[in-house]
């Protein structure tokens, strides 16, 4: 029988992203530390390449017009397969630093991988710091599903519950192609205030697929101005803020999928 | 008429149209735009389960009458595991094994590069089995359920060859 089925077997993430958001652009003396960074994670991410900014600014007297910054504004480290493809990426760009799992397995490894590239990462730039802060952390999962049956036949209802709450009920009878664009705010630990984008939408390339694509962005009510106080309460509140954007985003996974789908992500038990 | 468009990028998130500006000619439009533009990695994905099930079917539909003058046809229900199987992997990890049908009946994977190989053969009895080896390593399972869980030995050279 025609069903969805998650795109890679057992698993339905395409890209895990875990960030953080300092309140400014990192400074050109922060960038100078960069082939520093670059020899620190050498056996992590083996490809190394420093990025620049580009400002557009569209006027009157100069539309299209780009000038490209002197400094380097970010890095962006991989970890590459066999095939070419990255694995594991670790970025830096303007004032966010993220690290982008492309291979996804656990929670708890993905997590504690994330958190030991920052943490490693702080300590060789010096931030954060009282000049630029920590300000806001960030969580995305992007999953795919893919329709394994004829594409014209696919259909939200296939993988969606009929009762859900976040999409619109419009988009579960009619057909393959529909999109589902939402956010808004909550608190996802200890009155953290938390802005969640939720993105759905089907599509057909060379089989129908739906995508989700949820992202969790908390701002702090402290920032955190230094990763070493008090040995690593830092790295632990943190980790605090991550778990519950990742409880956040399980919850609403299991509002959105079907149960079908939920046992075969392994997000519910299989009943025997 | 003059048409400006433009893209927002959100924060970790896909590009998207953001704005189109339609202005009467000879008037100008003054502004400035600035996004953040932290992508995400993943511009473009393979729909891996559904290519290795389109190849177990392809090879279904194709080898209905054995190829050898002794050989068998797999049964069904060797492709039918075969397709359990492949949705218990963890495929962006272990990467796409090759699919074959052998002429005694079995319906083959096979993962292999310079240092490690993998051979695991469904014969439709709800079972498999497998011979794999890694530098130093070598591992054979027999009769391993199709329904359950793929063996850490197997998924750990698997993963290595992928």
């Amino acid at each position: 029988m025609a069903a969805y089925i998650p795109f890679a077997g057992k698993n339905s993430i395409v890209e895990a992203v875990l960030a953080l958001q300092f309140a400014q652009s990192l400074t050109p003396a922060v960038a100078e530390k960069f082939d520093d960074l670059k020899s620190e994670f050498i056996a992590d991410f083996p490809s190394f390449e420093k990025m620049q900014v580009f400002q557009f600014t569209v006027g009157a007297t100069q539309l299209g017009a780009a000038t490209p910054s002197q400094s380097t504004a970010g890095f962006n480290a991989s970890r590459l397969k066999a095939d070419g493809k990255p694995s594991r990426v670790f970025r830096t760009m303007d004032m966010n630093i993220s690290m982008h799992f492309l291979e996804y397995d656990h929670w708890a490894e993905t997590k504690g991988a994330a958190l030991e590239g920052f943490f490693r990462c702080f300590k060789i730039l010096g931030l954060p710091s009282a000049q630029n802060p920590i300000v806001a952390v960030s969580l995305r999962f992007i999953d795919r599903f893919t329709f394994d049956g004829s594409p014209e036949s696919a259909s939200a209802q296939a993988l969606l519950k009929s009762d859900t709450q976040y999409v619109a009920p419009k988009v579960l009878d009619v057909g393959n192609l529909w999109h589902s664009n939402s956010g808004w705010f909550d608190s996802v630990l200890d009155g953290q205030n938390a802005i969640h984008q939720l993105n759905v939408h089907s599509g057909i390339e060379e089989s129908a697929f739906v995508m989700v694509n949820h992202g969790i962005h908390s701002n702090l009510v402290s920032p955190v101005v230094t990763a070493e106080v008090n040995g690593d309460s830092k790295r632990l509140s943190l980790e605090a803020l991550f778990n519950a954007q990742h409880e956040a985003n399980t919850v609403v996974l299991k509002n959105l999928l079907n149960d079908k789908m939920l046992v075969d992500i392994g997000l519910v038990e299989r009943r025997s | 008429m003059k048409t400006i468009s433009g893209q927002y990028v959100d924060p970790f998130g896909s590009i998207i149209p953001a704005f189109v500006v339609y202005m009467p000619a000879g008037v100008s439009f003054a502004g400035e735009i600035t996004t953040i533009t932290v992508p995400v990695v993943a511009s473009q994905t393979r729909d891996y389960a559904k290519e290795l099930l389109n190849r177990v079917r392809y090879l279904q539909s194709t080898y209905v009458t054995p190829y050898e003058p002794a050989g068998t046809v797999p049964s069904a229900q060797a492709f039918k595991d075969a397709e359990s199987f492949i949705l218990k992997l963890p495929l962006t990890r272990t990467g796409m094994p090759s699919i074959n049908v052998a002429s005694d009946g079995e319906v083959n994977f096979c993962w292999s590069n310079d240092d490690t190989h993998i051979d695991l053969g469904f014969f439709g009895n709800g079972t498999y089995s497998y011979y794999g080896r890694s530098p130093g390593k070598e591992i054979i399972g027999e009769k391993v359920e199709t329904n359950s869980e793929v063996p850490d030995d197997l998924l750990g050279i698997a993963i290595s060859a992928g």
